[in-house]
This record gives C-alpha cells, sequence and structure tokens, in this order.
C-alpha cells in the first residue's frame, strides 16, 4: 500500500476526494498537487472524506488550508468529512476545526448547507 | 532494549515516512499503545520535517541524524540537523486567531502537544522527544 492514496469523484455538481493513508512532509506535494488541480477549475463544491486518513502532520494542514482559502476565494466551498480518533483530534488541538467546516459523514456534508 | 540506535538520512522530505514506519514498527514490538505511537510518529514527522526543511534546507550534502532508545516505559528520540538552530522559545501561537489561516507554523505545537517532553540543546539545531509507553483504552 502506497503512503497516500488519492482518488477523485464528480457527482451531481459536488466533487468528492477521497484520501487515505499518511499526510507528512513526504506525501503533501501529492496532496498539494490533486486539490489545486480542483481548486484551479474552480469547481464549486469539494468535499474531502479523510475516514481512511491514519496520519497528518502540520504539512498536511498547511495543504487543506490553502485549498480550502482557495475555494472560498473564488466563491467554492471546500469540506472535510470522516474525520475520527486521533486524526480529528489533530485538527482540534491546532483549532482549525474552527477554520475548516468538518463534518461526520459524507452523507452530512452532502447535505450541509452553506456555512 | 535499552542501546541507542542510530541513523542518518539525506535531506529530502521523502524519506520522513521511511523513517517514522520503522521507529513505529519498533515501538509496535515493543508493546507501547496504538495512541503512543500515532503520538510518536506525529511528532517525529514533524521533527524531520522541520530538521530537513529548516534546518538543513533541504541541502542534499547535509544530513539528519536520527537516534532512539526504548527503555521500559518509553521512548526517547533525538533528531539532529546541520543548521544554524533556531529560537524555539519565541515561536508565536499558530491558534492566535491571526494566525489561524496561515498554512505553516504548527509543528513545534504539536509536538509540544503529544509528547511527554520536548527539548531542545543550546544552539537549536537538535531536538530531544519523549513519550511513555500508554495503555490502551478498553473497548465499550
Amino acid at each position: 500500500m502506497k503512503p497516500l492514496e488519492i482518488n477523485t469523484e464528480k457527482a451531481e455538481g459536488v466533487t468528492f476526494v477521497t484520501v487515505s493513508g499518511y499526510i507528512t512532509a513526504s506525501e503533501r506535494d501529492d496532496l498539494d498537487t490533486a486539490l489545486e488541480s480542483l481548486t484551479d477549475e474552480h469547481e464549486k463544491f469539494i468535499i474531502v472524506d479523510l475516514k481512511d486518513l491514519e496520519l497528518i502532520t502540520s504539512d498536511g494542514l498547511g495543504v487543506l488550508i490553502r485549498a480550502h482559502k482557495a475555494a472560498v476565494e473564488y466563491g467554492g466551498r471546500f469540506v472535510l468529512c470522516g474525520l475520527k480518533g486521533n486524526v480529528l483530534d489533530v485538527f482540534r488541538m491546532t483549532a482549525l476545526d474552527k477554520v475548516l467546516q468538518l463534518y461526520d459523514s459524507v452523507d452530512a456534508a452532502v447535505n450541509s448547507a452553506p456555512a | 532494549m535499552d542501546a541507542w540506535h542510530s541513523l542518518k538520512i539525506p535531506s529530502i522530505p521523502e524519506k520522513i515516512h521511511d523513517v517514522e514506519a520503522s521507529v513505529a514498527e519498533v515501538l509496535e514490538e515493543h508493546d507501547f499503545s496504538g495512541n503512543a505511537i500515532f503520538a510518536v510518529r506525529l511528532a517525529l514527522a514533524e521533527a524531520l520535517a522541520n530538521a530537513i526543511k529548516h534546518g538543513n534546507r533541504q541541502d542534499p550534502d547535509k544530513q539528519v541524524s536520527v537516534k532512539f532508545r526504548i527503555e521500559n516505559s518509553s521512548v526517547t528520540i533525538s533528531v539532529r540537523d546541520e543548521g544554524e538552530g533556531f529560537d524555539y522559545n519565541n515561536l508565536p501561537d499558530p491558534t492566535a486567531p491571526d494566525r489561524l489561516e496561515l498554512p505553516s507554523g504548527r509543528g513545534v505545537l504539536l509536538m509540544r502537544s503529544y509528547m511527554d517532553q520536548v527539548t531542545y540543546n543550546d544552539k537549536g539545531n537538535e531536538v530531544t522527544i519523549v513519550k511513555g509507553r500508554g495503555v490502551e483504552k478498553c473497548a465499550q
């Protein structure tokens, strides 16, 4: 298994990105490239499913913040879902749960109203 | 195990995962809890990233030295770069409202949050992190 797996699908106006494995400084460029290609295209609603993410460091957090800010700038939405356990704690520890939109599941994210 | 284990890696970020995964494997063999292993992986990855990017500025001619030792109830890991060191006492708080949306500056906060001890040498180019074995939570 590769340290980081990224899969992207589009359906009914939503872009779903599934990220699994690890995001450290070793893998951050791969995630950055994948998300930048979506924000460069001004995708309106991007949902990143992190339920199978096992580890994220400050480099990974930085990539997510950059994508979030890019989407907000063109009027899009960038939301995260599926975070749990230790990985969710990293977001809370860094207070990023106050900046990024987090949802329990893909369904909850899809049905969420714009903040 | 109480002897120090040492290794050196070149200053390229792609090596980080290999090192933290190798250390995690040793911690699993020594029955560290899942939470403790997560914490060590996170803190070690942060320490290595700082050493490679900020300490050695990704200079391929410079190396990062890692040594670790497992004692009865804890693991101690030191990460040293060949840089000039930094002032670890005067880092801005990344959770301050005006810094929350900055893409960087959270590494040291995470190390301090997840480790039992984080210390630096006087020069500021070597960090030592310590984490206890931890106890697995009982399944409900």
